[in-house]
């Protein structure tokens, strides 16, 4: 059992034809996985989301996107315009070299690149195509325009995120993308373990609306079928009852969950009034009349409101029950628990000063999962890839440039 | 286009060589398994008969009526059926000497071991790394845990909601106009602690498959929603902002947001970037003034005039069906899509076409619904082969069969109470 830096996919090459989030987020997980990315970019702007920021003091740079930044670590940049039939003629040199292809790109664009998955793997049979789109590629709403709300509406999320009476809201930030990518990164590692026994690639489709349905929503489908859960969340659902209910405390809120027994007990215990534990009038937890559930809620808002969020949190640690605080983005950075993990790690780079990125949620014992280096710059890697690889000149290059083909 | 399927579909499931011992519990635990078993993998779940996985206890019944005896309902739950789906079961208590030999015999046959104990108890029931790796030196380990195996708060409990509070999660979801947090506990992050497992599993998996070398992964359910926030956790630092309750707010897209249509409860989302796509909606929508009017001029005015805007979209969608509106949109090229509840996601044509939902017997709670898997590979796609175990309803297969026990050390073993 040895450890080593290089990563589980250091022998993996990849290219990626991507923009925004979900694309780029399943490349990152392989990039930061050890895999060669080769992120190709159109010019003139690149990426889109290197216009999308954060950006630091809020003034706009294309190579200051917290976005971009946070999505493109341990990858190689190049420009291209795919467009052109010089263009494509590269990608398919690149694509020669490559084990897995991955895009989010319209699939009507990669069809008049003659880049639809299909017609790719009969020239490529050993290459893994995966595509992300919102929808997907069959369906009635396969030509359906869709952001993420538009996804997340029909997948359901929609209907959970708010409360009845009004609006449904959606996850923001491009949760969306997010969970497409990770759905894509590990279709992609599942593909790989078949290609090292038959050596066959595969294509891969991943509509972000499926990947609501199934599994982010669709794992409390049955409990629709068994007659359960309101559609819409009700407003101050359970606040009543000290169940999944949100406590004030001194400088913040704690959440309040304790659906076993022993948790209860150990409960009334912390907050010094172990009697209610036994008190046959709150017996019946899930079935309190308003008035005793609200007569709960009495007996220990003082308590909480005389404590923060830090004194709570530890005390119901040390009594192993599931009380805990709500974090800030903020709280989250600066967690104790995160510095000790060393979930985030601050980078410097030039263009952008020193940045602390998030990583990855796990910590895998022989081939460590981490970024590797920043994210690049727009074209950063034109010369390597173009000169180093594909053996143009530094001349070449340039008239490439001036022919916007790079 | 149409991803077609390969004309040569392997016929076989990716993963089927491999075994998964699956101590797993509640839906974080459970679904790193379930997705491994959806791709093939024979994954066998592991109950104590003293400690059943609590979902058996604690999620809603399914056609209660078709109960026959009490311990029946143990096995007709909705969450135990919609995470269990594809495993087998078998009940086994680790915490005597048989059932640790026994163990000890499974983990020598098996490739992967998931669980969600919490740290310590693993190492108190002999199955710790350590300990696996004494046994079968390239065992991969999954532990799944609320927020790491070590650091300060390693013995923090929680479930879904807790995990909401502690990525930071749910101070931006809500109603920015509403100051109580909003007390909506959907399981996203108990999904996304289950798939960031199943990556995790199967990058080790791939290690193997080139290197034969095993390892320990050492999970966080917080950390698993965390990731996914990149654009807040980066405005922190690099600004020093703090964000918060976002509703239906987006930086770049106006109008952006759900509005209400004809119907109890039914909504439509609508999504506009370009001035292009404003200008087919105001045509789409019989409503040209409002591309005239000085405030929608372009998306900058109609992102700050957004309160004006939306209450007029919003009279407008009321007099007609989501459904009108989505066609209406999407004929002029304008992102609409109708708001679904459960039902009218299962009728719908879309995701009936895309085989999302598939249909189950149950022996004891008979026929159900259940969602499948979304990672459409070509040559060969996950399959929901068999409903969730009932419990130690493997236990022969297992035992017998898989590990050879002959049938008297078997009827032992169940004597004693370790089976």
């Amino acid at each position: 059992m040895h450890a080593s830096n290089s990563g589980p996919l250091h022998w993996l090459k990849v290219v990626e034809l991507g923009s925004m989030v979900s694309a780029p987020f399943c490349a990152k997980i392989l990039a930061d996985a050890g895999a060669e990315v080769i992120k190709v970019e159109e010019p003139p702007g690149g990426d889109a989301a290197r216009g999308y920021g954060p950006f630091p003091s809020d003034i706009p740079h294309p190579e200051r996107s917290g976005l971009f930044l946070y999505l493109n670590t341990s990858k190689l940049g190049i420009t291209l315009n795919v467009d052109s039939a010089t263009g494509r003629e590269i990608l398919d040199k690149l694509v020669t070299e490559a084990d897995v292809l991955v895009s989010n790109v319209e699939m009507s664009r990669l069809e008049g690149w003659r880049l639809a998955p299909t017609s790719l793997r009969d020239r490529f049979p050993r290459l893994i195509y995966a595509h992300i789109s919102p929808l997907g590629g069959s369906g009635p709403y396969k030509d359906y325009k869709a952001y993420q709300i538009n996804s997340e509406a029909l997948g359901g999320v929609v209907e959970q995120v708010g409360h009845s009476g009004r609006e449904p809201l959606q996850m923001p930030f491009h949760y969306g993308g997010y969970e497409a990518g990770l759905a894509a990164a590990s279709a992609i590692l599942t593909t790989l373990l078949v290609l090292g026994i038959e050596g066959k690639g595969q294509v891969i489709e991943i509509a972000e609306a499926d990947v609501w349905v199934t599994l982010q929503t669709g794992i409390q489908f049955l409990d629709y079928q068994a007659g359960g859960l309101p559609t819409r969340v009700p407003r101050k659902a359970e606040q009543t009852a000290l169940s999944r209910t949100y406590m004030r405390c001194k400088d913040g809120y704690m959440l309040v969950s304790m659906p076993q027994l022993a948790q209860w007990r150990r409960f009334w215990a912390v907050v010094g009034q172990p009697e209610v534990a036994d008190n046959p009038r709150y017996q019946d937890r899930n079935k309190l009349p308003q008035e005793a559930a609200q007569e709960l809620r009495s007996l220990v808002e003082p308590w909480f409101m005389a404590r923060t969020k830090e004194e709570i949190f530890y005390l119901f640690r040390e009594a192993r029950v599931p009380i805990t605080p709500l974090m800030t983005v903020a709280d989250v950075v600066d967690s104790p628990q995160e510095r000790h993990r060393t979930f985030f790690t601050e980078v410097h780079r030039e263009d952008s000063g020193p940045l602390t990125y998030p990583g990855v949620p796990f910590a895998m014992s022989e081939t460590p999962v981490h970024m590797r280096q920043p994210a690049p710059l727009l074209g950063e890697h034109n010369a390597e890839i173009y000169c180093r690889r594909l053996g143009y000149s530094i001349q070449e290059l340039a008239t490439l440039r001036q022919c916007r083909v790079i | 286009m149409e991803f077609q399927k390969e004309t040569t579909v392997l016929g076989r499931l990716p993963l089927e060589y491999i075994r998964v011992l699956d101590f797993g519990t509640a839906v974080a635990g459970t679904v790193p398994g379930m997705l491994l078993a959806d791709m093939g993998a024979q994954v066998i779940k592991v109950e104590s008969r003293n400690r059943l996985d609590m979902l058996r206890y604690d999620s809603l019944v399914l056609r209660r009526e078709r109960a026959k005896v009490r311990e029946d309902l143990l096995d007709m739950r909705t969450h135990v059926h919609a995470v269990n789906r594809n495993k087998m079961g078998i009940t086994l208590a680790l915490n005597t000497p048989q059932g640790q030999e026994i163990v000890s015999e499974l983990i020598k046959i098996s490739d992967v071991v998931i669980d969600n104990f919490g740290p310590g108890v693993s190492q108190k029931l002999g199955i710790d790394y350590p300990a696996l790796c004494k046994i079968r030196p390239d065992i991969i380990a999954l532990s799944i845990t609320v927020q790491g195996y070590s650091g300060p708060w390693k013995d923090t409990r929680g479930y879904a909601g807790n995990m909401a509070g502690l990525s930071g999660l749910a101070t931006l979801l809500g109603y920015p106009d509403e100051s109580e947090p909003q007390s909506n506990f959907g399981i996203t992050c108990d999904l996304n602690a289950g798939e960031s497992g199943a990556l995790a599993v199967l990058l080790a998996l791939v290690h193997r498959q080139r290197t034969g070398h095993g390892q320990f992964i050492d999970l966080s359910a917080v950390e698993s929603t965390i990731w996914l926030l990149g654009e807040p956790l980066m405005d922190y630092v690099m600004n020093k902002r703090v964000a918060g309750r976002q509703g239906n707010h987006d930086p770049v897209l106006a109008p952006h947001g759900t509005y209400p249509c004809q119907g109890e409860d039914k909504w439509v989302s609508i999504a506009v970037d370009t001035e292009a796509e404003w200008h087919h909606f105001c045509q789409a929508t019989g409503n040209q003034q409002w591309a005239l009017d000085d405030r929608f001029l372009d998306k900058y005015s109609r992102l700050k005039h957004r309160a004006e805007l939306d209450p007029l979209i919003a009279q407008w969608t009321r007099g007609h069906t989501s459904r009108q509106v989505t066609e209406l949109l999407q004929r002029a090229g304008v992102a609409a899509t109708p708001v679904l509840d459960p039902a009218e996601r299962y009728q719908d044509a879309h995701f009936k076409e895309r085989g999302l939902f598939v249909r189950l017997e149950h022996p004891k709670s008979g026929p159900e619904i259940l969602c499948g898997n979304p990672w459409r590979l070509s040559a060969t796609p996950p399959q929901i082969r068999f409903p969730a175990p009932n419990v130690g309803q493997h236990n022969e297969v297992v035992f017998m069969e898989i590990l050879g026990v002959p049938s008297e050390r078997f009827q032992d073993l169940i004597e004693k109470g370790v089976i």
